[in-house]
């Protein structure tokens, strides 16, 4: 038995310290995504752009050290556009990046700015045909004169090319802003969420949305293999187009809006909105085509002694993330982390607070959170590039940072405190001293390997922890291995883990 | 009056969600709670309504360093809407006219050269093209090839791009090409629309004798392009119309007017450089 958080080492930080000092604004990460196994890591940022990373093939001569991410392909996903009815700019910042499954040699991604999905294919390209009678090399056309013979062109390896294509385009579907979109189980539908409203799309179609209708008679739905053509239930085409919409009749009434949404990981009937009072529904698609009236209700009753004036501010949920095993879902608020189990709608579980003390203008950043592979260790970002993560097994929770300046490359991460007013001890950090423009709100966790990607304002770190053990699938925990074998690395310091 | 006190007590933060809340100092800098006056007065036509949760609120500050006040999403939702279609109109015209009026002021204390032209940079430019530094690829964005070896961009053939540059910019700067740049005061006589606003009242004051009106102030206007409403364009071709001082349109103004219609508006025009000021 053994944990690795906090032994971390860092093994690559991308993004120039020139453009960090120049602050570019374009290259702002504002979303950071693996895939499902793990190998590509995409990063979407201010200016439209998706950077995507590749895992480097594991070295056979250095097996502790999993393969480095270098860029593998880097592509204009959005561009910014003007909406002439209304006179606003569209922002080309993309909001979310979320993965397909891999089905052949071609990976598919979904990255939304605020009105627009579009499904990428990302293909590799490795030959290309030469030799070709009308035209040069370079494309320009030969002049028919000059061709005397006639050759068959052939296909001559080159160096490997990435290419990125549009495949589908899912516009003018909402009205406000897409926070949040989220692949389906069944690998077919997705669902794209707004302030005010849910859609849920077929990834074939792009010319409407769909409700969700389950075959009359049938008690339940069957569940049904990836990859396998036919949805589980019928797509039907309703007079409203999304299937969750709270927008009220007279907009004074709006009181709260939708913040996240999120698909259950293997029950393509269920998924979950949280909202910016802090609570969260959870909506059946059997039980109703139009998913207004939840089916849970999840909300913890507010505790009057430390209510304030920002208390409503700081009850918005940013972010909400089911467990991979789907029996519990986590949600970040600003001074929390909480863990709930689906089966329990009165209060959650488990409450990592984070910390007490808010700036005014800050508190209205979204930090997103992200549970590791085997659901046992959750992570979130926080101010002046710390990011935090909470064991549930062993109780534990760590600090870190990530900066150029407090690490060097594979050293391991030193954990760091902060300590609110009071005595401040060597090496801690006062919370007035923090640094509240340097936040990491985007972090993700590999799904099977102890790799977590952490993006600061305009910087990626990626780390991986010392261990090497063995992938973490389902409920398997880590094995540690015997000291010797990892080469110049030092001995593990178990005081690494205190708090 | 116990009681009325501790139902006020209660409800200050419930009643915030209704944006009625008075601001105080203690309250954090939510935009608008306090007063219904429109958001972006004294902004121009940086209308740019971010997703996240940070409204721009100063103009005059390059938008490299806006003052940014955050609010929630719910209190943004909740301004957009409230306010009807109408009254919407009336604040952007309202808007508009402002920050033309404030860069007028501004381009008249500031200038000290004649040729305003000189002034190539105007800090309200929105500009569209991505800051980066990759290539922007063409409009309408397709296949990007990629070459993970050499880390630069390639075309579809697989061989690195050929130094024409990009068509995007071609298209880019054509956009600034708008008609309102060559539109002068003096061959367009007053023009009236149906239905338009209290703004006809708007004084002469504002343009008179302002041959240099179309300085670079008005070059932001064409970066939006086509995207302009046609109203914005008439109204301002309304206000051009009644400055009736400027020099080369006190004799052919009332002649003009009728026949205007009838040729392109650009050929009737010299360019604003050519004419001297007063």
């Amino acid at each position: 038995m053994c944990e690795s958080q906090g032994r971390f080492l860092k093994q690559i930080r991308f993004g120039d310290s020139s453009y960090s000092e120049r602050r570019c604004v374009a290259d702002i990460i504002s979303t950071v995504e693996f895939n499902h196994s793990g190998e590509l890591l995409a990063t979407g940022d201010k200016g439209g752009r998706v950077v995507i990373f590749q895992q480097e093939p594991e070295n056979k001569s250095q097996p502790q050290c999993r393969g480095e991410y270098n860029v593998y392909s880097t592509f204009q996903s959005h561009e910014p556009e003007f909406d002439y009815l209304k006179s606003l700019e569209i922002e080309e910042k993309i909001n979310k990046i979320r993965w397909l499954p891999q089905k052949n040699a071609a990976q598919f991604l979904l990255s939304t700015n605020d009105k627009t999905i579009k499904l990428w294919k990302i293909s590799e390209r490795d030959k290309r045909p030469e030799g070709y009678n009308l035209k040069e090399e370079d494309g320009r056309y030969r002049d028919p004169t000059t061709v005397t013979t006639l050759r068959v062109p052939v296909f001559r390896p080159m160096d490997l090319m990435v290419e990125a294509s549009p495949r589908r385009v899912f516009a003018n579907a909402h009205t406000y802003h897409i926070n949040s979109i989220s692949v389906n189980s069944d690998y077919e539908t997705y669902l794209s969420a707004d302030d005010l409203r849910v859609n849920l799309w077929h990834l074939e179609i792009t010319d409407r949305s769909f409700s969700i209708r389950a075959r009359p008679g049938a008690v339940q739905l069957r569940g049904f293999k990836p990859g396998a053509l036919k949805p589980s239930c019928d797509l039907q085409r309703l007079p409203r187009k999304d299937i969750v919409d709270i927008k009220p009749a007279n907009m004074e009434e709006l009181t709260e809006v939708i913040t996240a949404a999120e698909f259950h990981p293997n029950q393509c009937n269920t998924f979950v909105y949280s909202s910016s009072k802090g609570t969260i529904r959870l909506c059946d698609m059997r039980a109703s085509a139009l998913c207004d009236k939840h089916s849970k209700l999840f909300e913890e009753p507010e505790d009057p002694s430390n209510r304030s004036f920002f208390s409503e501010i700081i009850s918005s949920i940013s972010d909400v993330k089911f467990s991979h095993n789907g029996r519990y879902m986590m949600t970040r608020d600003y001074l929390s982390v909480k863990i709930w189990d689906l089966n329990m709608e009165s209060r959650p579980v488990e409450t990592y607070q984070l910390c007490s003390l808010y700036e005014n203008d800050c508190i209205f950043d979204k930090f997103e959170c992200c549970w590791n592979g085997n659901d046992s260790v959750v992570m979130t970002g926080s101010y002046n590039n710390f990011f935090r993560m909470f064991d549930r097994g062993q109780k534990k929770d760590v600090t870190l940072e990530a900066s150029r300046e407090s690490s060097k490359p594979r050293a391991v991460l030193k954990p760091r405190k902060v300590c609110g007013g009071g005595k401040r001890k060597k090496d801690e950090i006062s919370v007035d001293s923090l640094d509240f423009n340097k936040k990491i709100l985007h972090t993700a966790w590999h799904p099977q390997e102890n790799i977590i990607a952490v993006a600061t304002t305009n910087n990626l770190y990626i780390f991986q922890d010392k261990l090497n053990g063995p992938p973490v699938r389902g409920g398997g925990g880590l094995i540690k291995t015997n000291p010797g074998e990892r080469g110049d690395t030092t001995e593990c310091p178990l005081s690494v883990l205190s708090v | 009056m116990t009681q009325e006190k501790m139902e006020l007590d209660l409800s200050i933060p419930v009643s915030m969600s209704d944006g009625n809340l008075r601001r105080s100092s203690s309250a954090p800098m939510i935009n608008g709670l306090s007063d219904n006056t429109p958001v972006f007065e004294g902004e121009t036509l940086r209308s740019r309504r971010n997703s996240t949760t940070v409204v721009t609120r100063h103009s005059l500050i390059p938008p490299s360093s806006p003052i940014r006040v955050p609010s929630s999403r719910l209190h943004q939702i909740k301004q957009e809407e409230g306010v009807d279609v109408m009254n919407r109109e009336t604040a952007r015209e309202r808007e508009v006219q402002a920050a033309m009026q404030m860069s007028q002021s501004w381009e008249e204390s500031l200038s000290l050269s004649d040729n305003d032209l000189d002034k190539s940079v105007s800090p309200k430019r929105i500009d569209f093209v991505p800051v980066s530094p990759a290539p922007s690829p063409t409009r309408g964005i397709g296949k990007q090839c990629f070459s993970p070896s050499l880390q630069i961009f390639v075309s579809s053939n697989g061989l690195p791009p050929s130094p024409v540059p990009s068509p995007t910019r071609r298209f880019a700067t054509r956009r600034s090409q708008s008609p309102i740049n060559c539109i002068r005061p003096s061959a367009l006589g007053p023009l009236k629309r149906k239905g338009e606003m209290e703004t006809e009242s708007q004084p002469k004051r504002l343009f008179q004798g302002t041959s240099t009106m179309l300085t670079p102030d008005m070059s932001h206007l064409p970066d939006l392009g086509s995207c302009l409403s046609s109203r914005l364009l008439d109204g301002s071709l309304r206000r051009l119309g009644s400055s009736s001082d400027s020099p080369a349109s006190s004799s052919s103004s009332s002649s003009s007017s009728s026949s205007s219609s009838s040729q392109c508006p650009c050929s009737s025009f010299s360019p604003v450089h050519n004419l001297s000021p007063k």
